[in-house]
């Protein structure tokens, strides 16, 4: 045997080793690094909701949850739209400028809605959390969120809203080009969620009956049974 | 002279590998166990399964990590973590795969070819002999 060491050929198979290795742990890191992803459930959970916004009558307020949290949609009349440019002198941030809210809105500037007649907004006041229901309810004539002197902190954050159908408002869709889609996107999860449980009902369904030790569906009352 | 017998040995490199070795054997280990380990020219098929011991456990340990990052050891909760994890979690089904066929993997590996293969040509036999 020789016993010469090949220092090159031992220098090409261990960098061979190595980059085959480096890579075979590239590949297995993606599923445990994409396991820290949010899982469907969270993505379910926190999807866009939908409103009907036809039910509202003018000067109705609809409370909405979304992603836990209280969401107001008011339908305003036509007088309250009028008024919303005339407070300006007892607002702290007449142009809105500290609020969170989408571009969108602060270019409407008073009306603070896409569409006037139907404004939205996150139901939790950011000063202590809590939700400014009765300023609301008794003090009619100013529901655009606005923040008037005195309030502090206090701000209402606006929702972004898409108007995908006329009908149905969607808090929580960003506004962008892709709005359309993403409103797509969170149907899909809920039809997937759906068929999900119907394969499942459907797989349990025929174990029942092909494993018939396994505890059966009480069976409903039939009317053979019952004394005529 | 006021040398340590082992830093003659241990003190050569510098930095972070010198302040590791004057504490902990590090090089020695590396060198004798595998950069410069001896390994025997009558090598045969069967000690493949040591090395695949050791990569089945770190497989075990790995995924066994990231399985309790969902998991819910509780009678009430267990089995709907177990469905949370094989159909919401991103490759949740595949990390509990390759959970469960590692366990039986180890089995095969551990029982049937590595603790054989040593008890047949391991140190004690050699030694004996």
């Amino acid at each position: 045997m020789n016993d010469q060491v090949d220092l090159g050929r031992r220098r090409l198979l261990t960098a061979a080793t190595v980059g085959t290795g480096a890579i075979g742990v590239a590949f297995a890191a993606v599923p445990f690094l994409a396991s820290w992803q949010p899982s469907a459930r969270a993505k379910a959970l926190g999807a866009p909701v939908e409103v009907d916004a036809s039910k509202l009558e003018a000067g109705q307020m609809l409370k909405v949850v979304w992603r836990g949290q209280a969401v107001f949609v008011v339908r305003r009349v036509k007088s309250v739209i009028d008024q919303l440019g005339n407070h300006d002198a007892v607002l702290a941030d007449p142009k809105s400028d500290d609020s969170t809210q989408p571009d969108y809105i602060k270019a409407s500037g008073a009306v603070r809605a896409r569409n006037p007649e139907y404004w939205v907004g996150l139901a939790v006041c950011t000063h202590l959390g809590c939700s400014p229901l009765g300023a609301f309810e008794a003090n009619n004539s100013y529901p655009s969120g606005r923040r008037r002197l005195g309030e502090g902190l206090a701000r209402r954050l606006l929702l972004p809203v898409s108007w995908l159908e006329i009908r149905y408002l969607r808090p929580g869709l960003q506004e962008h080009a892709g709005a359309q889609e993403s409103g797509r996107a969170a149907l899909r999860v809920r039809e997937q969620c759906a068929n999900h449980h119907r394969r499942r009902r459907r797989r349990q369904d025929s174990l029942a009956k092909r494993f018939t030790r396994w505890p059966q569906h009480p069976s409903p009352p039939t009317a053979a049974k019952a004394v005529v | 002279m006021a040398a340590a017998p082992e830093s003659a040995d241990s003190s050569k490199g510098g930095g972070l590998i010198g302040w590791i070795d004057q504490r902990f054997p590090l090089t020695k280990m590396w060198k004798e166990q595998a950069a410069e380990y001896y390994a025997p020219k009558n090598f045969n098929f069967w000690y493949y399964f040591g090395s695949l011991a050791l990569l089945i456990l770190v497989n075990q340990l790995v995924t066994g990590i990231f399985l309790t990052m969902n998991y819910k050891p509780s009678s009430a909760e267990a089995f709907s973590s177990v469905e949370y994890i094989m159909r919401d979690v991103d490759w949740g089904w595949l990390i509990r795969y390759m959970h469960s066929t590692g366990a039986s993997a180890f089995f095969i590996v551990i029982l049937s070819a590595h603790v054989p293969r040593a008890s047949c040509t391991g140190r004690t036999v050699s030694r004996a002999n």
